[in-house]
């Protein structure tokens, strides 16, 4: 353990964290969240035990539904997942006269996640797309985490697989579908990008998140700052590719003509199917959610790291050839896709993943900040291959 | 030196597979315990890489430096330039003071690296535009950073493209690789 070099970041003074806000303009919440990351980091974490958990868990629920009779069972922890703390339980109560029985998530924020996003946002952007895209039924939120001391969502358990149960790597990587269902997931997977992408989010509530102007690099500026901020807070060391990938990102950035919801973190293994019938059941992880170009989305599709090579033919998201995915796209849409911004978000969503497991997951690890250390250190590697696929899109 | 890493991890992989998961009911539990064999198994196969890797870095976090010190930079910000320049000239005569007095610890050399990298990052993010020379040997230079990154994870089998081996990329065709391990 190396400290002295990195004691700034882990033990971050008041200055250190007011200098962090002063010098990056992110939209609020996001501030929000990564500043509570900071104050969090001075304070020894202590995860509570899973009965403490249950007991809260059940407090709240009790409040929420005005009773305190209702049948609560089941209450565990699942396998999957690397950001937040995902627990299963089930409920059975009356309401109105009729008799209820549910299955439940629990998406509990950890000591420091690799990716610290703030739960109302989500609780928002899946409550905007419901009825639209098969998601999750928002249920709960505590943002605040006054009840389990660190925030936490609550949705429907949604039942199915989130990839083949042999043959895939960690969340996503190296997924192989087969040819039927790769078919049926492909046609359904890019029917939810076009929905999204031309969703009128401006009639829906969303004010956790800060609008861009069209027209503008605002959305662009924005989301710059973010990750460049969350390096400058998380990394444990610096590299030459970060600080020449966020000059040309700085230089390059595109105007947003159209605002869209843009998911943030749209790819395989996001998205719970059900294996008989190859429908989707749920697309998940709305926590990096915000409003920017649609092309953002399109670009992170095609990250390298969610390539499957099929006989030799390269398949995004394992699900189909990239131009494939972009002419299918564009019919649906009717949207005109421009390679240029294409290939500066291919770049900022390299430069994003590679900030997010480089520096993110290593700092999660080397806080010992989750119940997850040891993930936390090998997705780290996943790393190492987005800066290699940076260099390569900056010819580097 | 008996047993060795090696061994240790060796033992650690079979106890863990053979007696500790077949015991291990609950599914979060399992998953995690894998988790532990795979990233175990990982480090049987990096662990006698950890120094000579950071000795390399060493060695071309020096080469890199020296080369910015003795170019001629330009930039709006010189004072913050300057400050930089006379900081990599005090951290490598501090550095060419050490290798006189023989063999490092990993530690010592992982701080120094850590400190270089900080200085090298400094620099770039000062001075906007670099000479084509200079700017030329920082590209290679950051290739081959990226060369040895991929090849130290090469064995997790988690990166799509094709990391190169590790014992190459750090020796070459050296005397080391011609021994064998």
């Amino acid at each position: 353990m190396i400290m002295q070099a990195v004691d700034d970041r882990q033990l971050p003074s008041e200055s250190w964290i007011q200098d962090i806000r002063n010098k990056f303009r992110v939209e609020r919440t996001i501030d929000e969240c990564l500043t509570r990351k900071l104050y969090n980091r001075r304070k020894s974490y202590d995860p509570p035990r899973l009965s403490e958990i249950e007991q809260g868990l059940r407090a709240f629920l009790c409040t929420q539904l005005g009773k305190e009779e209702f049948a609560f069972s089941g209450f565990r922890r699942l396998p999957g997942g690397a950001s937040k703390q995902n627990y299963y339980f089930e409920m059975e109560w009356d309401s109105e006269g009729r008799s209820q029985r549910k299955e439940f998530l629990l998406r509990l924020d950890p000591g420091e996640a690799i990716v610290e996003t703030h739960r109302m946002r989500e609780f928002q952007l899946i409550k905007a797309v419901e009825g639209a895209i098969p998601v999750p039924r928002a249920c709960w939120v505590d943002p605040e985490g006054l009840w389990l001391g660190r925030p936490f969502l609550i949705c429907e358990f949604v039942r199915g697989l989130t990839q083949p149960e042999s043959g895939a790597g960690m969340s996503g990587v190296a997924c192989d579908y087969g040819h039927e269902l790769r078919n049926k997931l492909g046609a359904q997977f890019i029917q939810i990008a076009a929905t999204l992408h031309t969703l009128d989010w401006s009639v829906k509530d969303l004010s956790t998140l800060d609008v861009p102007k069209a027209g503008t690099t605002e959305a662009v500026e924005w989301n710059l700052a973010w990750w460049e901020r969350v390096w400058e807070e998380d990394t444990l060391e610096d590299h030459p590719l970060v600080v020449e990938a966020h000059k040309w990102l700085t230089r390059n950035m595109p105007i947003v003509d159209k605002v869209s919801l843009v998911h943030g973190d749209l790819r395989t293994g996001n998205f719970i199917y059900d294996p008989a019938t190859g429908k989707i059941e749920a697309f998940l992880d709305w926590e990096l959610g915000h409003l920017g170009d649609f092309h953002e989305d399109l670009s992170w599709v095609l990250l390298g790291l969610f390539v499957l090579e099929d006989s030799g033919r390269p398949l995004v998201c394992a699900l189909m050839p990239r131009e494939e995915f972009l002419d299918r796209y564009e019919k649906l849409t009717g949207f005109k896709i421009n390679r240029e911004k294409l290939h500066y978000y291919e770049v900022f969503n390299n430069f994003k993943l590679g900030i997010i497991t480089m520096a993110s997951n290593a700092r999660v690890a080397y806080g010992r900040r989750t119940h997850l250390d040891t993930l936390m250190n090998l997705v780290g590697c996943h790393g190492y291959a987005c800066f290699a696929e940076l260099a390569g899109l900056l010819a580097l | 030196m008996t047993p060795d890493v090696g061994q240790f991890i060796q033992g650690m992989c079979k106890t863990m597979e053979e007696v500790i998961l077949p015991t291990v009911g609950d599914s979060f539990a399992q998953e995690q315990a894998k988790l532990i064999i795979g990233t175990l198994r990982f480090l049987d196969t990096v662990q006698d890489m950890q120094y000579p890797y950071e000795a390399v870095e060493n060695e071309e976090y020096r080469k890199i430096l020296r080369a910015l010190s003795e170019a001629s930079l330009r930039c709006e910000r010189t004072n913050v330039l300057r400050s930089l320049l006379d900081e990599v000239k005090t951290h490598l005569a501090q550095e060419a003071g050490l290798k006189e007095h023989g063999p490092r610890s990993y530690r010592s050399l992982r701080q120094s690296n850590i400190v270089m990298k900080r200085l090298l990052c400094g620099i770039l993010r000062t001075v906007e535009e670099l000479p084509a020379s200079i700017d030329g040997l920082v590209k290679e230079f950051t290739k081959q950073q990226l060369r040895r990154e991929r090849a130290w994870m090469r064995s997790l089998g988690k990166d799509p493209g094709t990391p190169e081996n590790l014992e190459e990329v750090l020796f070459g065709d050296g005397e080391y690789a011609k021994q064998g391990r």
